[in-house]
């Protein structure tokens, strides 16, 4: 009997899930079980391990995705690229940021787009790209698709010169009008690998299905594409990187694995490449399109989309929100967090600045997140005889936040009774995240996934019957297998790898 | 618990779904927001600072004058009776959340087109004036009612779509209000938001006690000769604004809750506040201003020159008021405002664009630097597919800001030719001239503007003005830079001789 399985690729762990229904639409309700392997390396031993498990498999259908390329991009980790556009309009992909990209910001209302902006923020948005790397070519199409202008090749050939010594990874190219005719994108990109670049052009990127200047559809513009370009430029380098690393993992059960790297837009292919890199989130069951998946991540949760025909285009818009042009565009769709700003101010900030400096459970900071109080709550559970997570700390922590903020409130120095207001503090966090979810249009019944799932979605069911997660809960298994331990454990190990 | 810290966390909560919700279902470049029927606003995600206090007003005239009720809907652009400009319009639907019989919220989009630049005074000249009109339901938009609006010869060309794409957005948000209102655990309870414009305002209140105290006067005189005067005093947990003194103008104008959406904007980022654009924080603020004035207009005054510009020139007013009782919120002189020009050609399609100046040097992070954004810059293919245009250029006008500790930023060249002959329209921005430096700073180059003719000829253009031109001529100009703040350190071996 053939299995289903999902790879993860996240930001801080490889997530395995298993399920003994397979993907061809049996409607079979099986319990999934999930492994990690927090490792690259280890991806294959997490395979091996799903195989061993399961002494009836004889294989099956891997779908793997990877948030690697969103990750690279919220932390600057992509490599030193150059922009080859028309000429005279080196620098137009700053102005239109700093014009249009604020309006499909998620993480809270712009300020900077309705008022006087603070001196930090009139810094220049952050670009992958230097302005010395950004070169202006000779050529132009014309709305229609004619050629206005053709080529220069001759400062084509220079500019690849110029940027081949410079050391750049990656190049991208973006002409007006390229996809009513991407023939000197063509062009500029047959030079450019012909001087042994590696070469992103514009009218390859998918389209955005909604314009993210005018918010109508379709109605993508070169600012998008643009944007676009740039980014799949920025992180190609380091995911060619990782492809090899992993394509060598999945070699050695190539026999066993129908292995699959799903695609922005949902279609599977047999090699991973740019898009996967930008893919939705693995465990996606494609067999029922009609499902929505809600994965819970240790600092995000993730929306599946269920309509595909809308989900094209999507996670690239998605990778312009990351646009770290402040903190607060580190977001996406977070989780909840108990947050106080300078004012002592509580608030349920739909922020996060990802999994760094992370809880207070795992000693790495001391501003209480929603996993210190899920684990502070005893919602997450550790395994007995293995080190012992912080959860005292994280107790302490919430109850200094919350005496400091007493104090700005009123002239008691009594310590606040935690435990009398901890059952409001998981009511709030879940009130909160309910409405999360119904403002991203989720409504109904939802799959869930990630390593914090079966701590939140029953906490949903309850308060929601109709959004009851298709998963059992009741296993314990499940729940060892997605003990707070195992990434206090990771946590640890990446630090000493570190 | 019923006590501060919970009634704090559950307005923090629903904060967060409205904030959520609206942004969700805003379009691209509009503003969009939800009030109470007595026209207070509950919370506002503004596009421009202009919308703040206007969008509310809207809405509040929309349901005292057409009566709404669930799911009807209401358009209007009238900038005195809510509107800011004719080119933004505002729709407005009630939505009953099933406490009562009436509807408990309402919610309101302004859909941004491409102002038509007129130089007469005039309001009327800037495009087709839509007083509250009621304009059917979610289900069954009156497409009579849309279709005469569009059709009239100064309407957008997209108006109709544009129209049937918000209504559909905001009916999509009634819909999901309604769910978060469901159930007996809601979401969104309208018992509370008493409540939670309460919370709203304590926590306003908290971040405006942080200001500088104390007054102070300032004014600024446009380039056509006009003066802004101000009056700001700040006291603890308030903060007011009085334009006693301000000219009257023929050149641009603003309507006081325009005004006071540039001045409450002003304060937050000075207090370094995110903006809790509802009722419980706008009492904080107060603005007087002579009814008459250039921020206080009034009808049938033209608004489409203010709403750019003029509110930039008013915040920038105010951010340099505050700066004097805070040295650490000095700066130096931002080009403020947006230069704007359009071609309009004799088939009927017409080539809108704009661009602004470089914003300043500042004596530190914490001061704001003064920027605003009336529209987005269009989109460069967009222009080409929509009229005989080609784009040449828009970039940054390197070299072009002041020098400084804190140098200013670079303003923008941008330049188009037009395909074929027509008429074009130009505007630069109120304060054109060279954006002055601080302390030292240097000022930023001023903002020139040229019509190239087909064959070569530069033609130097004023602050604004008309011309014709032939297929061929393009249009170019660099705008201001901004100035910096704090004279720039010497460079090592140039001590000066007393040193």
């Amino acid at each position: 009997m053939s299995v289903s399985a999902g790879l993860s690729l996240g930001e801080s762990f490889a997530e395995l899930s298993v399920s003994e229904a397979p993907f061809e639409g049996s409607g079979a309700e099986a319990p999934a079980r999930s492994r990690w392997q927090t490792a690259r390396k280890s991806i294959s031993a997490g395979l091996q391990e799903a195989i061993d498990e399961n002494a009836r498999a004889r294989g099956g259908t891997l779908v793997v995705s990877s948030w690697a390329a969103e990750t690279q991009i919220a932390r600057r980790l992509g490599s030193s690229i150059a922009l080859v556009c028309d000429l005279g309009f080196e620098t137009w992909l700053e102005a239109g940021l700093e014009a249009g990209l604020d309006s499909v910001t998620e993480a809270g209302f712009d300020a900077a787009a309705a008022i006087p902006r603070r001196s930090s923020e009139g810094a220049s948005i952050w670009s992958p790209v230097r302005r010395d790397q950004r070169i202006g070519v000779g050529g132009r199409v014309r709305a229609d698709g004619s050629i206005a202008t053709p080529l220069d090749r001759e400062a084509m050939k220079a500019a690849a010169e110029r940027i081949r010594t410079a050391g750049v990874g990656s190049v991208a190219v973006c002409f007006l009008h390229a996809r009513k005719n991407p023939s000197l994108e063509i062009e500029a990109a047959e030079i450019l690998r012909g001087a042994g670049l590696r070469v992103v052009a514009s009218h390859e990127t998918p389209c955005a299905a909604e314009s993210a200047l005018t918010g109508s559809s379709p109605a993508e513009t070169e600012l998008e594409r643009g944007w676009l370009t740039v980014l799949s430029a920025f992180v190609a380098s380091s995911l060619a990187e990782e492809e090899r690393e992993i394509r060598s993992a999945f070699e050695p059960h190539a026999d066993l694995w129908d292995v699959r790297w799903i695609l922005a837009d949902g279609r599977l292919e047999k090699t991973p490449s740019l898009e996967s890199a930008f893919g939705l989130e693995a465990g996606l069951d494609l067999a029922h399109p009609d499902e929505t998946i809600v994965h819970f991540g240790m600092e995000r949760f993730f929306i599946g989309a269920r309509d595909r025909s809308v989900r094209a285009g999507f996670p690239w818009i998605r990778a312009l929100d990351r646009q770290p042009a402040s903190p607060r565009a580190l977001s996406s769709q977070p989780l909840a967090r108990l947050r106080l700003d300078d004012s002592w101010a509580p608030s349920f900030a739909f922020e996060t600045r990802g999994y760094e400096p992370g809880p207070v459970v795992f000693g790495k900071s001391l501003e209480p997140t929603v996993l210190d109080v899920l684990a502070w709550r005893g919602r997450v559970q550790a395994i007995d005889g293995l080190p012992a997570l912080s959860i005292e700390r994280a107790g302490l922590r919430i109850s200094e936040t919350l005496l400091a903020l007493d104090k700005s409130r009123s002239s008691s120095m009594r310590r606040p009774d935690i435990d009398a207001i901890g059952a409001d503090l998981e009511a709030l966090f879940v009130a909160s995240l309910a409405a999360d979810l119904l403002a991203a249009g989720i409504d109904g019944p939802m799959r869930a996934t990630g390593p914090l799932a079966h701590a939140i979605a029953p906490l949903l069911a309850a308060r929601t019957p109709k959004w009851a997660p298709r998963f059992d809960t009741s296993s314990a298994e499940w729940a060892a297998s997605t003990s707070l331990l195992k990434l206090a454990i990771h946590s640890a190990a990446r630090e000493a790898r570190a | 618990m019923k006590n501060w810290r919970h009634a704090h966390f559950e307005a923090e909560a629903a904060r967060t779904l409205l904030d959520r919700l609206l942004a969700r279902h805003r379009g691209g470049s509009d503003s969009i927001g939800a009030s109470l029927t007595d026209g207070r606003a509950l919370h506002v995600r503004a596009r421009n600072a202009v919308d703040l206090a206007t969008l509310p007003h809207a809405a509040s005239l929309c349901f005292r004058y057409l009566g709404l009720k669930d799911g009807e809907l209401a358009a209007l652009n009238e900038p005195f009776a809510g509107g800011v400009r004719l080119s933004d319009v505002t729709f407005v639907a009630a939505v009953s959340l099933g406490r009562g019989a009436g509807p408990d919220l309402l919610i309101m989009s302004r859909v941004r087109f491409a102002p038509r630049l007129a130089l007469d005074e005039a309001l009327d000249s800037e495009g087709v004036r839509i007083p509250p009109t009621p304009i059917g339901r979610f289900e069954s938009p009156n497409e009579a009612i849309l279709g005469a609006i569009a059709a009239h010869p100064l309407a957008p060309p997209e108006f109709y779509p544009r129209a049937m794409q918000t209504i559909r957005r905001l009916s999509e948000l009634a819909r999901t209000l309604k769910a978060a209102a469901a159930g007996p655990k809601p979401l969104l309870d309208p018992e509370r938001f008493e409540s939670y414009l309460e919370q709203a305002g304590a926590a306003f209140r908290e971040r405006v006690a942080k200001l500088p105290l104390g007054r102070a006067v300032v004014a600024e005189t446009l380039a056509t000769g006009e003066t802004i005067k101000l009056a700001l005093d700040v006291r603890e947990e308030r903060v007011s604004f009085d334009f006693a003194g301000t000219d009257s103008s023929v050149s641009a104008q603003l309507t006081d809750r325009a005004t006071f959406g540039a001045c409450f904007s002003a304060a937050c980022a000075v207090a370094q506040a995110p903006i809790e654009a509802n009722a419980g924080a706008f009492a904080c603020i107060e603005v007087r201003s002579v009814p008459g004035s250039m921020v206080n207009a009034k009808a049938p005054s033209g608004l489409g020159r203010g709403a750019v510009d003029l509110a930039a020139v008013v915040s920038e007013l105010a951010l340099r008021a505050f700066a004097q009782n805070r040295p650490t919120l000095k700066r130096a002189s931002s080009s403020v405002g947006m230069s704007r020009w359009q071609i309009a050609f004799s088939d009927g399609k017409r080539h809108f664009d704009g661009a602004f100046g470089g914003v300043a040097g500042a004596a530190s992070p914490e001061a704001p630097r003064g920027w605003s954004r009336g529209e987005s810059p269009s989109s460069i293919e967009s222009a080409e597919r929509n009229a005989p245009v080609e784009i040449l250029t828009r970039a940054g006008r390197t070299g072009s800001a002041g020098t400084g500790v804190d140098p200013g930023r670079d303003g923008q060249i941008a330049s188009v030719r037009a395909l074929a002959a027509g008429e074009l329209t130009w505007s630069l921005a109120c304060e054109s001239g060279a954006a002055g430096g601080f302390a030292g700073g240097s000022s930023g180059a001023p903002c020139e503007a040229e019509l190239i003719r087909s064959d070569g000829t530069r033609e130097p253009l004023a602050r604004s003005g008309r011309a014709a031109i032939q297929a061929g001529d393009a249009f170019e100009i660099r705008t201001a830079g901004g100035g910096g703040f704090g004279a720039p350190a010497r460079p090592a071996g140039t001590e000066s001789a007393d040193a």
